[in-house]
């Protein structure tokens, strides 16, 4: 749609122009449009056994830890990356959150005991 | 595992920014409350969250970039601009305290006795300890381009080497510091003169710290071989750190301990 000048507000109006700035509408969702590589010869690395070989430049092999964790956190499983990896990463969490809520009672709680007092 | 159409790294939801707010509120009421109460319980809880919220959000922060490969050059490129406008507002710190001692110390009043250092203040011979401190740092900032050297063409046991140099020669530093600390004729409270040199070296000690903690935190990575020999951003950062740090002690060692003896 053609855009249009508003004399009166001194901003385009009409059409797309009239989305700009109020967030995304709800509209179809859009793919994500395929990456076009320069040429088909372009491959993506897999962990492998063709990979793990140590290599004429001197790098050696990756070692078997490391390939584990790329494989544990490279899972899709839409867990966040603060709690991905594991039972461990829960605890922790939850410790730094009742933590958090506690302090910030006894801080609201200080604050009204060492206000002065109302005669 | 780059899941978009574009080379910047959006991030999963963390909470680790609200529980360091929230730390961070924690310790500055802490203080107030430590001041006025003298009661350290909140302020240490503070710290504790403060502490907690780092571990965690740099362990994601290594686990996206080393395990996911998600830090793109154009991410790596935002981080190191950022950590150079971080250093940069580090300098600016301790700028205020240098105005500070340069404030006191070339008009001094008629309480210190109109002279620096102030009546009845011994101060440290900065041809001792001071100079010690001094080559530690400079030493340590040799080690740790050996190690940075040793990163970038691929030899493993020499950056090893490096790195655990590099954090001796930081721990030794605060160990010495500590001592002087310890040993120092007069305090914080001592005029002019104890306020200035307290408040400097004291948060350039804190600096080294965590510059030091920095390095161990690298040298862990390295020994799990989180690092390559072209990208290595984590381990730059940390040098850069430790190189500031190095800066501000031979400003400080210049002015204060020399000059100012």
């Amino acid at each position: 749609m053609a855009y249009k000048f508003s004399n009166i507000s001194g901003k385009i109006i009409g059409g797309a122009a009239q989305r700009i700035g109020q967030g995304i509408k709800a509209s179809a969702p859009v793919e994500a449009p395929q990456i076009i590589f320069e040429s088909s010869k372009v491959k993506f690395p897999t962990i492998s056994s063709a990979t793990m070989k140590p290599r004429k430049d001197g790098y050696g092999e990756m070692s078997p830890e490391l390939l584990r964790k790329y494989a544990h956190f490279q899972a899709e499983n839409n867990i966040p990356i603060h709690l991905k990896g594991g039972k461990k990463d829960v605890v922790l969490y939850y410790i730094t959150l009742i933590g958090c809520a506690v302090g910030v009672a006894e801080c609201f709680r200080y604050y009204y005991s060492a206000a002065p007092k109302r005669d | 595992m780059i899941k978009s159409n574009h080379a910047f790294h959006l991030v999963d939801q963390s909470p680790w920014p609200l529980t360091g707010a929230l730390g961070a509120l924690m310790l500055t009421s802490g203080i107030v409350k430590w001041f006025h109460s003298f009661n350290m319980t909140l302020f240490i809880s503070g710290l504790i969250i403060l502490v907690l919220t780092s571990i965690q959000w740099w362990r994601d922060i290594s686990r996206e970039s080393t395990f996911q490969g998600l830090h793109t050059l154009v991410v790596a490129k935002g981080m190191r601009w950022g950590m150079i406008l971080f250093i940069t507002s580090e300098v600016l710190f301790f700028f205020s305290f240098f105005w500070a001692f340069f404030h006191s110390s070339l008009a001094p009043t008629m309480e210190i006795g109109l002279a620096w250092p102030p009546t009845g203040i011994q101060v440290f011979n900065p041809i001792q300890v001071p100079l010690l401190n001094t080559i530690i740092l400079l030493a340590s900032g040799v080690t740790v381009t050996w190690a940075h050297h040793g990163l970038m063409e691929n030899k493993f046991s020499q950056t090893l080497q490096g790195l655990m140099s590099t954090v001796i020669l930081g721990l030794y530093f605060t160990a010495l510091q500590a001592m002087e600390y310890i040993e120092a004729s007069f305090t914080i409270a001592d005029s002019a003169y104890g306020a200035t040199f307290f408040v400097a070296t004291g948060f350039h000690g804190l600096h080294v710290i965590i510059g030091t903690t920095f390095l161990i935190t690298c040298l862990l990575r390295h020994k799990s071989c989180h690092f390559s020999s072209t990208h290595h951003f984590g381990f730059e950062a940390a040098a850069w750190y430790w190189h500031f740090v190095d800066v501000v002690w031979l400003f400080l060692y210049m002015t204060i301990y020399w000059w100012g003896s």
